[in-house]
């Protein structure tokens, strides 16, 4: 094993993660306006270009931007090393991804071709900016983790989904070249939808549940054929999309396949989650249950779709395309992301008060518990809003007559998330300062 | 409960070779013991809660006080690397150590609210602690030395 370089003492400026962690619940909000101010309209169809900038409001604005902020901060705890020039890159890679995720929103709903430029031209470079800082880690790590393991395979994952998303943008972006959209909408949400959304979740899963709630480890070995089973199928699944134009026998046995190992990873999950050692009531571990049994609905959902609805049956069948990418990017992935930053945000603002007060010998009582900085009870009305807003955001698409309220209470759900974690920088900031001019005759 | 844990360390000498193996295997025992613990306590159960605490304690400060005297020092007299990693963690300890005596001084008091939040705490910086070990320090003291069996003896 190579140690050079290895340094158990990296921590990145709080500032780093925090950026990703506090922009991402404007995305959420900004979302939910649009909700909110298309109305019923909004379920219409999922070729509509509002629920096109719906989702990249909500995958790119919410779900990648914590991912990034998230990998900043976790990158160097498993590899000991920093993502290198952070402190340059970062804000010029946040930056461009808030650009980017505000133009091509806006882009979908006006059709201004400017703006489809300038989406593609920012979101690329903020994504290759971020990939290139992070491919020389990933390969040189000698490392043989798990995560360093899934990781690479959810950023493989990723980078394709963004290629397909990339080349339908530069198509919109010159109007001349002529694409088959759909074709490449399917797989560009295959595998974003399906491939990212469960790669980012089981690797976030397969760290966090052993660790902090002292269940067995997932086995090593199912997980990385897991993850490799699903990205073959994925890879097989697009083959059969591209090529053979009629949904054929290849093409239901590999959606057979697929579905089958999601539910191998939803039961495996909800299994280790109840055999957890460590038994108290904890708000992460009820969104860590919402995230894992959305998936489970996802695949009974999805077999329904595939299988018992009629090509007549249009209706059925749009609500059906939405209430599975509601469950997949709301159920899964927004459960499982906004659970952890009710652990990650108390975590590192102590983490760096507790580092600062180190310094200042007599300021440890300066430095906060983890739920001082966001409260059981606070996480607790964060679990509810989010439930109520995923119940209601499912039913508004049966009831679209409801779809205001879903709106609302989704944005009550961003705002409060928002609220709390500015709440503990605010606190941060306050003891930040109590302890830098901490008076030792104070003392006594 | 300690006669257990004894036991089990003998039980793990026999089959492992590496530092990694044996003391990856401690941190899973100080963790069932913390769950232990804090499962009693959050329940209301103070009297059983806190003899599993002190449990806990005795053996979290069992293993930091392996790797002070014993591990750390073995590793740096062997690679001349003082003010490194081994620094690092000596430091990270002295952070948990400082977590554990307010945490005791809850429990002390039956102050479950005060308790449940430091114990988050320390749970959380206990796993990204031992995940450095884990990942980096302890490959890093198998690779400089390869023959483990004699330090694992004298720690048990």
């Amino acid at each position: 094993m190579n140690t050079r370089g290895l340094s158990l003492d990296t921590i990145p400026p709080l500032l780093i993660p925090l950026r990703f962690f506090l922009t991402a619940p404007l995305f959420g909000i900004c979302a939910a306006l649009l909700i909110f101010y298309q109305g019923s309209d909004i379920w219409l169809s999922r070729w509509s270009f509002s629920s096109l900038a719906l989702t990249h409001l909500v995958t790119l604005g919410f779900m990648l931007m914590v991912m990034i902020g998230g990998l900043y901060q976790f990158i160097p705890v498993m590899v000991g090393q920093l993502i290198p020039a952070g402190q340059y890159l970062a804000p010029v890679i946040h930056s461009l991804l808030v650009i980017g995720t505000f133009s091509l929103a806006a882009a979908f709903l006006s059709h201004f071709i400017f703006l489809y430029v300038l989406a593609l031209i920012s979101l690329a470079l903020s994504l290759s900016l971020f990939a290139f800082s992070l491919i020389p880690l990933l390969i040189a790590q000698l490392n043989k983790h798990l995560l360093v393991y899934l990781l690479r395979i959810l950023l493989v994952v990723l980078a394709i989904t963004i290629a397909f998303g990339l080349y339908m943008l530069f198509s919109y972006s010159f109007p001349d070249s002529l694409i088959n959209y759909r074709l490449y909408t399917d797989i560009h949400a295959l595998w974003g939808l399906l491939g990212w959304t469960v790669l980012l979740i089981m690797a976030v899963s397969s760290q966090v549940i052993p660790m902090f709630y002292v269940t067995p480890e997932f086995s090593k070995n199912s997980l990385k054929l897991l993850s490799m089973a699903i990205v073959l199928t994925l890879i097989m699944l697009s083959f059969s999309l591209l090529l053979i134009k009629d949904k054929l026998f290849s093409g239901i046995f590999f959606e057979l396949l697929l579905s089958i190992e999601l539910l191998v990873f939803s039961l495996y999950s909800l299994w280790l989650i109840e055999h957890r050692k460590r038994k108290l009531a904890d708000v992460t571990i009820s969104f860590f249950r919402i995230a894992h049994f959305s998936l489970l609905v996802v695949i009974i959902l999805w077999w329904f779709y595939a299988q018992v609805i009629s090509a007549e049956e249009e209706l059925l069948k749009t609500q059906m395309e939405f209430i599975l990418a509601i469950s997949l990017v709301y159920g899964l992935a927004l459960s499982a992301i906004i659970g952890l930053l009710q652990k990650i945000v108390p975590f590192l603002i102590f983490l760096h008060l507790q580092r600062l007060s180190l310094k200042h010998p007599g300021t440890i009582s300066l430095v906060p518990n983890m739920k001082k900085i966001i409260s059981t009870k606070n996480s607790k009305i964060q679990f509810l809003f989010h439930c109520l807003s995923l119940f209601l955001l499912i039913f508004s698409v049966f009831f679209p007559q409801w779809v205001w309220l879903a709106a609302i209470l989704m944005m009550i759900n961003f705002i409060w998330l928002w609220k709390n974690l500015l709440q503990g920088i605010f606190l941060y900031q306050k003891n930040r300062k109590q302890i830098l001019n901490y008076n030792y005759s104070y003392e006594t | 409960m300690m006669q257990t844990t004894a036991t089990f360390n003998r039980g793990v000498i026999l089959l492992t070779t590496t530092i990694n193996t044996f003391m990856s295997a401690h941190h899973k025992e100080c963790d069932d013991l913390f769950a232990a613990a804090e499962n009693s306590i959050a329940s209301g159960d103070w009297d059983n809660g806190v003899s599993q605490w002190l449990e806990f304690t005795n053996e979290l400060e069992n293993h930091f006080s392996r790797e002070e005297t014993i591990i750390f020092p073995e590793f740096e007299s062997k690679t001349g690397s003082v003010g490194g990693p081994t620094q690092m963690m000596r430091m990270e300890h002295e952070q948990m150590r400082s977590l554990v005596s307010e945490l005791s001084k809850a429990a002390a008091d039956k102050d479950m609210e005060q308790f449940l939040g430091l114990s988050e705490t320390l749970m959380v910086t206990m796993q990204q602690h031992n995940m450095k070990e884990e990942q980096m320090l302890y490959p890093m003291i198998d690779h400089a030395m390869p023959d483990v069996t004699d330090i694992i003896a004298r720690m048990v």
